[in-house]
């Protein structure tokens, strides 16, 4: 069966772009939400097997949104994609229980590298 | 204003139209703006907040935002914005923001930045602070970048 993936961004482009790229390589998205309180939501409603979490959102950002999905799920896995690479940015993420850490504008191949990579 | 700051600011501006988008960018003369700033049909505003204090507007034609997001889209050939589209063209304001980011904290400075914000329809723009503006000819279009720096 294929993996199932919840796509966080509050930019519906972004989301119309990530779903491209997962449905081509034959992963199921099992939502989307635009901000991180919709996606803690959408994360106890779907059980996902992978998260792709946007940083900065409105509402909730992504930080703090990993943090209370970890709180509820502690094997939660969690790619961070965010504009803002910036190291401090980076490891905030990894601290708060993010996986790996892709940053936008980012091409197809290291999408799916960093989801096969965390799915292994 | 000072000259890394600029130089930070064009360069994470043309990185992103290059460099991701593919676009061939040739920067024209730099002038001091006085009010008004001129918006273009379409212009994203972009902030940077931190120990710098950055204004940055892209101000260009309907044509120019068609040109970028058709290259987002993966080089499709855009004739109208939809809101995908403008999602799209937002999404470009972020990128260019944080690529601004990323080189003015290379340079030394702590900034984040702001929410794009997209103004639609030709207006003016009026601040205290003074605007450096240098026009970015990208392909066969026209992107006027203006920029206002402060130090916090």
């Amino acid at each position: 069966m294929s993996k199932r993936i919840l796509i966080v961004d509050d930019a519906s482009f972004m989301r119309m772009m990530i779903k491209g790229f997962l449905t081509k390589h034959g992963y199921t998205v099992a939502d989307e939400a635009a901000n991180g309180a919709e996606a803690v939501e959408k994360y106890k409603q779907v059980s996902p097997d992978l998260v792709t979490m946007d940083i900065t959102m409105p509402e909730m950002d992504g930080i703090e949104a990993v943090k209370a999905i970890r709180q509820m799920d502690p094997s939660a896995k969690i790619i961070m994609c965010s504009a803002m690479g910036q190291q401090n940015m980076v490891v905030q993420a990894i601290q708060a229980g993010a996986r790996d850490f892709i940053v936008k504008p980012f091409q197809e191949e290291r999408v799916i590298e960093a989801i096969k990579k965390v799915l292994a | 204003m000072q000259a890394n700051q600029i130089n930070a600011i064009l360069s994470g501006t043309r990185g992103v139209l290059e460099n991701h988008l593919g676009m061939q960018v040739m920067p024209g003369k730099p002038s001091m703006q006085m009010n008004p700033i001129f918006s273009g049909q379409v212009s994203v505003i972009v902030g940077m907040t931190g120990t710098l204090k950055v204004d940055l507007i892209l101000g260009m034609t309907q044509k120019s935002v068609c040109a970028i997001i058709g290259k987002m889209f993966g080089g499709m050939e855009v004739q109208e914005i939809d809101d995908m589209g403008w999602s799209a063209f937002s999404e470009f304001g972020n990128w260019v923001g944080a690529a601004c980011c990323t080189e003015l904290i290379n340079s030394g400075y702590e900034v984040n930045i702001t929410p794009p914000i997209i103004n639609e329809g030709e207006s003016k723009f009026r601040s205290v602070h003074r605007f450096i503006s240098i026009p970015f000819q990208v392909e066969e279009n026209e992107i006027m970048v203006h920029i206002s720096a402060q130090q916090a």
